[in-house]
């Protein structure tokens, strides 16, 4: 009762102060309604500075190149296989038919005719509408990004379980990446990695990780008690008890995970035309310009 | 003749933020307050003789899962000490305690702990695959395992799919698919209905007669103790009242808590002849019957016989004593005793 009155009574302080100062707008010193400038802080250039310094002095650069190069090659083996870039292994494209047809085939096989219906017609519609070709280069971003974040989140979903600290520090970091505006990411991306499609890659791969890291670390703390002491009486070690009891046995939430993290993955076609890479994106953007 | 296989010398355990701590502040002063702190067990000093079955009984929070924890080191001792076939467990490194738990241990659960994503039989494999075993030496040992609790035919089936009685088959015969010299179990019927829980106590007794190993068995229902034990500790707030067998537990309640769980028990059924037995002042008078009978067994016999003195034999037939048949029937008609 008396912490209530008492923030009552503040509230009302500040409400006075409030209506005050907005009565005595006329009265104020400019420097009140507007802040002037010497009093903003020269942030920019700090923010420049640490930036110059980790990507030249700290040599992050060579470590994101590396990096980006494996995703690089990668994106180049894909879209050979499915649009027929001239890259290694120079085999592609598959033709639309044999990418309809597996499709049709691993919705059969997964739950039976009605998944394969929608699987194996939706390859047969997007090849109808002329949408092939860009839907492939799209594609052929997809399929090394949600690999890459499903891998990416289930080993730092399990390392924030095992150390209580990383987690913290961890929650915050996901907060951030899940709300910050997605162009926002673009900039340290093209920076530290350059653009075309393995830009493209990356920020797909931060904007859908997050689910899968919170997923894991949910699934992993649900698994019961007593399933992990039978582990630990069955005579498993640290590792076995992790890959072969608690992962499994948390498999739900950490299918949601990935399932989240491809569709978190997918809306992003639509933005890798602005590291200039190819696909839907590019058609969405001519659309734009006409 | 008797081993002891496991023997807890003062075990202590304190969950809190500084339980050793705590553990020193409570030795010097017992009635220091526990805020923050859980007292789960208290100087306990247990020995568990080879081919024994104990029955570790207490309500729930009398710290029984957690002793029985302690003795496999599932949980951490805060004092005292486990011993294992003369071997200190908290000295053993993790290894030493893998392989302990691979080669001799084996344990059931109150909600079985099965891996949801396995097949009853890799279900059953489990603790062989866990030591490397190959394939088709472990398959056919969990097969055997499923034959003996009854469930062959169910191999390929998931935990969900079968029933509550199923799942605990499942899990025993999990548990001794390494045939494991301790077999823990943590109140494993307790989660059954009841006709499905007698149906499992007669199918565990006959296991054990099978099996003859070292058995610790948890539950909180005296009457399944009572049905099921060597030797019975039961436990009030983390210490154990009172250890002895359920005919002198029934006979000579050693504390006002432990008259309470007897006062409702048929004792007749209970008692063996052999526990009443006296030395014998001249030589046998009559047939002699067997000590193991329980009284309620010989009630016709104990009210047509006409002797004071019964004398009975052990189980090789020779005579321990005699029983006096006027303090029997006390014991049938529920006074005296």
């Amino acid at each position: 009762m008396g912490a209530m009155a008492k923030g009552k009574g503040v509230a009302q302080v500040i409400l006075a102060v409030a209506v005050g100062l907005a009565l005595s707008k006329a009265l104020l010193p400019q420097g009140l309604i507007r802040p002037p400038d010497w009093l903003i802080l020269p942030f920019a250039d700090w923010i420049n500075a640490v930036f110059y310094f980790v990507q030249n002095d700290l040599g992050l650069m060579a470590v994101t190149r590396a990096f980006s190069d494996v995703v690089e090659w990668l994106l180049d083996v894909t879209a050979n296989l499915l649009y027929g870039k001239s890259r290694w292994p120079n085999l592609g494209p598959i033709p639309w038919t044999v990418i309809a047809v597996t499709a049709f085939m691993a919705g059969y096989a997964l739950k039976g005719w009605r998944l394969a219906t929608l699987s194996g017609g939706t390859f047969v519609w997007i090849a109808l509408m002329g949408q092939w070709k860009w839907a492939m280069e799209t594609l052929s971003v997809i399929v090394v990004a949600t690999p890459f974040s499903v891998m990416l989140g289930l080993a730092m979903g399990v390392l924030a379980w095992r150390l209580p600290w990383f987690e913290r520090v961890l929650n915050p970091v996901l907060n951030i990446a899940q709300s910050l505006p997605h162009f926002a990411y673009m900039i340290p991306v093209v920076v530290f990695i350059g653009v075309g499609p393995k830009a493209g890659a990356i920020v797909t791969i931060i904007f859908s990780v997050p689910p899968m890291i919170r997923m894991t670390i949910l699934g992993l703390k649900k698994v019961p008690e007593e399933v992990i002491e039978a582990g630990k009486m069955s005579g498993s070690t640290r590792w076995q008890l992790l890959t072969r009891v608690r992962i499994p046995t948390a498999r739900s939430e950490i299918l949601i995970g990935s399932t989240r993290s491809s569709c978190n993955a997918l809306p992003w076609w639509c933005w890798p035309v602005s590291s200039a890479c190819r696909g839907w994106g590019k058609s969405c953007c001519n659309c734009f310009r006409r | 003749m008797s081993e002891t296989v496991i023997s807890c010398h003062s075990v202590s355990k304190i969950f809190g933020p500084d339980p050793v701590g705590h553990l020193a502040e409570v030795k010097a002063n017992p009635q220091a307050s526990l805020a923050g702190y859980v007292h789960a067990v208290r100087d306990v000093d247990l020995e568990i003789q080879r081919g024994e079955m104990l029955v570790v009984m207490g309500l729930s929070g009398s710290g029984k899962s957690t002793l029985v924890r302690c003795l496999s080191r599932l949980v951490e001792i805060t004092g005292g000490s486990v011993t294992v076939e003369g071997q200190d467990i908290a000295t053993l490194s993790e290894a030493g305690l893998i392989d302990l738990r691979r080669r001799k241990m084996g344990m059931v659960f109150q909600s079985f702990g099965l891996l949801p994503h396995r097949t009853v039989l890799d279900n059953v494999a489990f603790p062989l695959e866990m030591r490397g075993q190959d394939r088709s030496s472990r398959y056919a040992s969990a097969r055997e395992m499923l034959e003996l609790v009854g469930l062959a035919g169910r191999e390929s089936y998931f935990p969900r799919e079968l029933s509550g009685g199923q799942q605990q088959r499942v899990g025993i015969a999990r548990s001794l698919v390494v045939k494991p010299d301790i077999w823990f179990l943590d109140e494993p019927f307790s989660a059954l209905d009841p006709l499905i829980r007698r149906e499992m106590q007669d199918e565990f007794l006959r296991l054990k007669g099978l099996l003859n190993k070292t058995v610790i068995f948890i539950t909180h229902d005296f009457d399944e103790a009572l049905r099921l034990a060597d030797r019975i500790a039961i436990m009030k707030d983390g210490r154990i009242v009172q250890c002895d067998s359920p005919d002198q537990i029934v006979l000579h309640p050693a504390t006002e808590y432990v008259a309470r769980f007897t006062a409702d028990i048929d004792r007749a059924r209970v008692v063996r002849v052999g526990s009443l037995a006296r030395p014998l002042d001249g030589s046998p008078e009559g047939a002699a019957w067997s000590s193991g009978r329980t009284i309620r067994d010989l009630a016709r016999d104990l009210v047509a016989d006409s002797r004071t003195v019964i004398p009975l034999t052990d189980a090789n037939g020779t005579i321990i004593g005699g029983v006096n048949r006027q303090e029997a029937l006390d014991v049938l008609l529920g006074d005296g005793a």
